[in-house]
């Protein structure tokens, strides 16, 4: 497993970090379904968020909210155009935040003043969604004083920084000898344009996309199907089956895409398209295969030493439970043997498809 | 090029990642193999202070490609001789159970299975099953009959099973 395993971030990533509490925070902005950061986040009306892609999907089987469980419709689904905003502010510094409180706690403070770096994701590149990778492409640039450094600073020396006043043009509180001395003639003299072009969150863009609506398939010939599909420019091979599945599952990709301040490229919706397809084909395939030796002797592994830290607790070690845990070989091969497989008619039934998966697998 | 994975891949991917970090004491699972996230082989030991101490039994946990909208199969092999667990091992308490699905009507809606449910919390809640068996919703009515009705004898019938879990 280890080949591919750490290339998939996770709030943990700062739990050794020299702010060990950005774990919360990072967590805060993972959707609870799928784990990633919110996605073109919508608000329920309990008041809870999720990508617009996950609620909608799961709403499809239950009309309820994950977290609260309380009723809910996917009419009602509203953006959550500021934690989207939050959310690509925190992915754009993330790699860096963490480089810097990790090496922060061993390099000497002199050094630490220096400038500092801000990621920026090239909005050339198309962020393959299928898989989030930590280190994505991103090009580098300095920010000069100020910035996260500052912030990190004054968490722990803070400044004597006097009353605050607000600047009258921009809105934000500054120090009023600052304010004064400099800030205001450095507002009135910069552009309105120019201000925001150093920011690292796209505004809230007027887009085109409209929604897409729920189609009444008994009310419509295949001839008809197939040209609502070919004006999607989506694939129109298949039975009826297929083509209706097909249909909607591009709703939700392409609704919950309008939810977005940053809508993809309707080239990527149909790519995901594809890639959800195949991976149904492909699940037939791969039933059971061998264990991974070296991944199960690992958790093996694991298994004795919490056994162990058991054992500490209880004075008296109790027979069997040497047997289990004793560095011997043997025992592990035994406990490999009695978790394969044993009752056919199990596996058999454990691979029932859904719905969809039999409409793909022919 | 990293693998190409979909929503339920990375979920589980994630979920196996922070078990290996962070396992609660008494369990382990994980992937059967690279290649198929979808199949988890697991061990959970029996609880102290019940018939299944110093237990490990290897179990599996069968994912759904709509997982977690759907929640997975657990199923022990083999077996084992308890109230809420199938002759065939197959596990039934609520978390394994979607809010529409009801076997166990009376069941409060937050102990079903959401997405905001995982692994590790159905794990958890196998383990308070094996220490609290729930006879009013019970799987194996022999089970429920036998540890209503002549604890001893059913407590004797898990200890063999720990035996058997152990390879004696
Ligand atoms: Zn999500
Ligand atoms: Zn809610
Ligand atoms: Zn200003």
């Amino acid at each position: 497993m280890s080949s591919f395993v750490p290339t998939v971030s996770d709030p943990s990533d700062f739990a050794h970090c020299s702010e060990p509490r950005l774990v919360e925070f990072d967590s805060l902005l993972r959707c609870h379904i799928c784990k990633e950061y919110q996605t073109a986040p919508v608000l329920t009306t309990c008041g809870h968020s999720y990508c617009s892609v996950c609620i909608r999907k799961y709403l499809i089987h239950t009309a309820k909210c994950p977290i609260c469980s309380k009723e809910i419709r996917e009419a009602n689904l509203q953006r959550n155009v500021l934690l989207e905003q939050v959310v690509i502010c925190f992915k754009t510094l993330r790699d860096d935040l963490l480089e810097k409180l990790t090496v922060e706690s061993k390099v000497d403070d002199r050094q630490r003043r220096g400038s500092c770096e801000v990621i920026e994701i090239d909005d050339n590149v198309e962020v393959d969604d299928e898989l989030e990778i930590v280190s994505e492409t991103k090009k580098r640039r300095n920010v000069g004083q100020g910035g996260l450094e500052s912030l990190f600073k004054r968490k722990k020396t803070p400044p004597k920084v006097g009353p605050l006043g607000t600047c009258p043009i921009c809105a934000k509180q500054f120090p009023i000898r600052v304010l004064e001395s400099e800030h205001i003639d450095l507002c009135l003299n910069t552009p309105l344009l120019e201000q925001d072009k150093d920011s690292i969150v796209p505004k809230e863009s007027e887009h085109s996309y409209q929604k897409l609506t729920k189609l009444d398939f008994s009310s419509l010939s295949n001839t008809t199907l197939k040209q609502k599909l070919a004006k999607l420019e989506l694939p129109t091979n298949g039975n009826r089956n297929q083509l209706e599945s097909r249909y909607n599952e591009y709703l939700i990709l392409w609704n919950a895409n309008c939810d977005s301040i940053v809508p993809k490229d309707p080239k990527v919706l149909r790519r995901q398209l594809a890639q959800w397809e195949s991976s149904l084909k492909f699940r037939k395939d791969d039933h059971d295969r061998q264990l991974d030796k070296k991944g199960w002797s690992d958790l093996i592994k694991q298994a004795r030493n919490s056994k162990m830290k058991t054992r500490e607790e209880q004075d008296d070690a109790q027979v069997e439970s040497i047997d289990i845990m004793s560095t011997n070989e043997e025992d592990d091969s035994n406990l490999i043997t009695s978790a394969q497989p044993q009752n056919c008619s199990i596996q058999a039934s454990t691979q029932e498809s859904t719905d969809h998966e039999r409409v793909f697998a022919d | 090029m990293p693998p190409r994975v979909n929503t339920a891949q990375r979920r589980l991917l994630k979920e196996y990642q922070q078990l290996t970090k962070d396992c609660p004491e008494g369990i382990v699972a994980g992937p059967v193999s690279e290649d198929n996230l979808f199949v988890w082989d697991c061990l959970i030991e029996g609880p102290k202070d019940t018939p299944y101490e110093n237990g490990v039994f290897p179990a599996r946990l069968t994912f759904p490609t709509d997982y977690p909208l759907s929640p997975p199969k657990l199923v022990f092999t083999p077996s084992i001789l308890h109230p809420n667990i199938y002759a065939n091992g197959e596990v039934c308490i609520s978390i394994l159970h979607p809010p529409g699905e009801d076997p166990l009507q009376y069941e409060r809606p937050e102990e079903r299975w959401s997405p905001v449910q995982n692994v590790e919390k159905i794990l958890l809640s196998v383990m308070s099953m094996l220490s609290e068996p729930n006879v009013e919703s019970g799987a194996n009515i022999d089970a429920c009959v036998l540890w209503r009705d002549n604890r001893e004898e059913f407590e004797r019938r898990v200890r063999a099973d720990v035996r058997k879990s152990l390879g004696l």
